[in-house]
């Protein structure tokens, strides 16, 4: 079987047509997933250019390589890309946008020309962030807290009018996939036998239809605040500037679930199929993933401890927060689990597993040191903050989506990566991912505020480490770039079922055909019901159910 | 590894006992999990690879039992965790009644302290502080050791934050109210002091230090600094040059006016004509001059100006100093 054919000759979708207005103007939900991994990749490069900066700057205590207001604009810049434009679409708009319907078996989503919009939405939204970039740029904070925001000078506007944008972006999508997982069930697919990609899916989508849209009122606010002097956040015209706290957290802890929700989905396919055993605690493993979605939207004032809220709302909210952590450690007690009595093999997503587990656990158990309302007093603003949510932002959702690229690689592109390198790639980026941030626990803990430009001369041992580190995980993280290229162009021609998987994505033609299946699959089975023998995987005939 | 000197820095502050503990409590609990969950995962990973000799057998799905315990167990310790940090957190939060005031005043980029009990003003720059180093001054916050001190926070401009890694403290400084903090220092030194909330561009160099006195040093310090600097501003000026008088008795026994005494007011419960009742802390009393119309004292007409944007944050602290000193256990009313 070749790559861009199968047995009945119909081409893939990669090469169902051609030229460029083929691609940006598909309405095929593979084609717009493939055009947000290259996007969002490429702001992932430019992100990581700016934390290169950064971690440039702080390998000395004294401020020297570049000046205080570039500095502080690089870190904005860091964190804006970051967030905005790479790990809130990326594993929705990439993965999501990839799988979610050919594992329902559907022939694509809903609504294909709003999914085309989400994307060109997204793209309006970029460019107006590198807008602001060529302008300037702005030196807020990813957090555009007032009423610094209101008062300082820079294209803030537009940047805050980009994250606008970007954030219809992100509703569309998730009204898309709701719809598209309600109403386009493959025949046989009860909700009982969704795989838990979509069900993470599905719980990241009403998290992203529920709270973005308070974002974007709360940036409308702000650029009216801005542009035409209505005070609302701004005390020298009235306003509040904690108001702003309020709502801005009131959407960004809830997207700190956008970015989280859908790694767990990647983590349960994966460490299934690559175990080759049935989920431990599916339903679990589903109902902590929407009890996470509530729970975390009523937990937004754990970054307030110190703001000056009421000590009674800090209570309460530290609270709540705890009860997130019960779902979380549920989860993860259940990954670990499936791995009891399967058939574990050392591939490249299950070495994403193994990395993810272990970086999300030091992610939620800190986590857990800083919903305690007193530690948290110590460590809020500090380095300590900074490393907690750099293993929860990249060292799990990163971690998972790179693994989840990996996982279905050779579906996208119809061949394979070099395993090896992959794996040995994997390890280096584990260990070059805690050579950054492990040292910033601890210089948190000893004291050092984040966001500061020079530091005192005894936090500095901690911060070359750390800078050693980052750059050993940008190597490492160009490398794994550039062999998922050349594998994805030059790597051996994978079969339809590499991996041995159940879920319907692995029953069609490798890279898949334009529609996705010759006939409508059925479904009579979870995707789970291992074990199976090699090649006994069902469907491995076009078209035919199990 | 697991011991608080190597994770924190050294601590002096009475009040924050209980945090360093928990802290490593917390850390126990981390290193006791990631070496359970990590370590099934491992033996799981090399018993059950692929092709091994593992007995495999059923492949349980769900197990009750055991689902059921390992949400349990995390709850029970969250929740030891929840109640420990919330017991320190509210000895940390609420200050004695008999705590030292000290006004912290945030600006880009330098540190006012005004020490309402002795009239002194005391400043933290980078300059400043490097003069008082080398003349051997005290500097940065000047506090006695010993003795219940609360900071109540405001700021000129945009958010910043007080941060003194040695007491566990922080809190941020707002444009628009007061926030308060408090402490009780155990050792004579000289502590690092940060601000933590991102400010601009010398914002890493908003840092100062928190010097640690004995009481006689510190008293002798505060006599020393009486005379030498500008103080701050004198709320009785602020109070006579605006107006204030015009409506609002400042004497004990006084009546009249079309404004209520101010005599005793801090501090005390006031009546509203909408029938609630609200303590007259400092936000209270600020929210009084900047929105009067907020709160309205129960038999008194809706009458009263908006200060807002006439005084400055300084004036308007010091009216809140001064109203604050109107009272018969306040002794130092001037």
């Amino acid at each position: 079987m070749s790559a861009a054919t199968d047995q009945n000759q119909e081409p893939s979708y990669l090469t169902a047509s051609t030229g460029w207005k083929s691609w940006l103007f598909s309405v095929d939900h593979k084609r717009i997933g493939l055009m947000y991994l290259v996007a969002t990749t490429i702001f992932m490069i430019a992100g990581g250019s700016f934390a290169g900066i950064i971690r440039a700057e702080l390998f000395t205590a004294a401020g020297d390589l570049i000046d205080a207001d570039t500095y502080n604009r690089a870190f904005t810049l860091h964190g804006s890309i970051m967030v905005f434009l790479v790990i809130i679409p990326a594993t929705p708009a990439v993965l999501g946008n990839f799988v979610l319907p050919l594992m329902l078996g559907a022939k694509d989503v809903a609504f294909p020309r709003l999914n085309l919009a989400s994307f060109h939405i997204y793209m309006a939204g970029a460019t107006l962030l590198l807008i602001s970039m060529i302008l300037g740029s702005f030196d807020t904070g990813w957090t555009f807290y007032t009423p610094y925001s209101s008062t300082t000078v820079g294209p803030v506007a537009w940047a805050l009018t980009g994250v606008f944008i970007l954030g219809f972006s992100s509703i569309l999508t998730g009204l898309n996939f709701i719809v598209t997982i309600h109403k386009m069930r493959a025949p046989g697919m009860t909700w009982m036998r969704l795989p838990l990609m979509l069900w993470a899916l599905y719980a990241t989508s009403a998290v992203q239809i529920l709270a973005t849209p308070v974002l974007a009122i709360t940036v409308l606010l702000l650029i009216v605040e801005r542009s035409i002097g209505i005070g609302i956040f701004d005390p020298t015209l009235g306003g509040d500037p904690v108001l702003f706290q309020h709502f801005f957290w009131f959407y960004s802890h809830p997207a700190v679930y956008i970015m989280i929700l859908p790694a767990f989905g990647i983590v349960s396919e994966m460490v299934a199929v690559h175990a080759q055993r049935p989920i431990f605690g599916y339903k679990g493993i589903a109902f902590s993933s929407l009890s996470i979605a509530i729970i975390g939207s009523l937990v937004w004032g754990h970054h307030m401890f110190t703001s000056g809220q009421s000590i009674y709302s800090s209570v309460l909210f530290s609270f709540l927060t705890f009860f997130v952590a019960i779902p979380t450690a549920i989860k993860v007690f259940s990954w670990v689990a499936t791995l009891y009595k399967g058939h574990v093999s050392y591939t490249p997503p299950m070495m994403y597993v193994f990395s993810f587990l272990a970086l999300f656990m030091v992610g939620g158990l800190t986590g857990v040191v800083l919903g305690a309302l007193s530690v948290d007093v110590h460590l809020h603003d500090t380095y300590f903050v900074v490393a907690h949510f750099h293993y929860v932002m990249m060292g799990s959702a990163i971690i998972a989506y790179i693994g989840g690229l990996h996982h279905w690689w050779p579906k996208m592109f119809g061949r394979m990566y070099p395993q090896k390198l992959a794996n040995v790639t994997s390890v280096l980026v584990f260990i070059s991912f805690n050579l950054t941030f492990l040292p910033m626990f601890l210089v948190g803990s000893r004291g050092m505020p984040r966001r500061y430009y020079e530091y005192i001369a005894s936090y500095q041992t901690l911060n070359q480490i750390a800078t050693v580190g980052a750059f050993l995980l940008g190597a490492s993280l160009f490398v794994t770039l550039g062999y998922l290229i050349y594998g994805a162009i030059w790597g051996p021609v994978a079969s339809r079922n590499p991996w041995n998987g159940l879920s319907l994505e692995w029953r069609t033609a490798t890279p898949p055909i334009e529609h996705n299946f010759h006939g409508q699959p059925t479904v009579s089975g979870t995707p789970y019901d291992y074990p199976v023998e090699p090649g006994e995987a069902p469907g491995e005939a076009v078209g035919v159910t199990k | 590894m697991f011991d608080a000197q190597f994770w924190l820095p050294e601590s002096v502050n009475a009040l924050a006992g209980g945090v360093d503990e928990l802290f490593i409590f917390v850390l126990w609990v981390t290193v006791i999990s990631l070496a359970l969950v990590l370590g099934a995962m491992i033996w799981f990973a090399i018993r059950y690879r692929a092709g091994s000799g593992g007995p495999r057998g059923s492949m349980p799905t769900h197990n009750m039992a055991l689902e059921v315990t390992w949400t349990l167990v995390p709850t029970a310790i969250l929740g030891v965790i929840f109640f420990w940090g919330t017991r320190d957190y509210a000895k940390m939060s609420i200050p004695a009644g008999d705590a030292m005031e000290i006004r912290v005043m945030g600006q880009k980029w330098f540190w006012n302290f005004d020490y309402p009990d002795y009239g002194v003003r005391l400043q933290a720059t980078p300059e400043l502080d490097e003069k008082n180093e080398t003349e051997g001054k005290p500097v940065g916050l000047v506090v006695p050791v010993d003795t219940s001190v609360q900071l109540i926070g405001s700021s000129t401009d945009v958010l910043h934050s007080v941060f003194i890694p040695a007491f566990r403290l922080k809190k941020d400084v707002v444009p628009n109210r007061y926030t308060t903090t408090t402490f009780v220092a155990t050792e004579p030194g000289v502590y690092d002091f940060f601000c933590t909330e991102y400010c601009g561009t010398k914002h890493s160099n908003m840092i100062t230090k928190v010097t640690v006195l004995s009481k006689p040093d510190f008293d002798a310090y505060m006599e020393e600094a009486q005379e030498a600097a500008e103080g701050p501003a004198d709320g009785a000026t602020v109070f006579a040059s605006n107006g204030c008088a015009g409506c609002h008795q400042v004497r004990e026994g006084a009546t009249g006016g079309l404004g209520p005494s101010l005599w005793g007011l801090a501090g005390r419960e006031e009546a509203l004509n909408t029938g609630e009742k609200v303590l007259a802390d400092d936000n209270y009393l600020r929210e009084s001059i900047e929105n009067p119309m907020a709160k309205v004292v129960a038999g008194y007409d809706p009458i009263m100006p908006s200060f807002a944007g006439r005084l400055s944050e300084e004036e308007l602290t010091a009216l809140v100093v001064y109203m604050k000193q109107l009272g018969p256990d306040a002794g130092g009313a001037q």
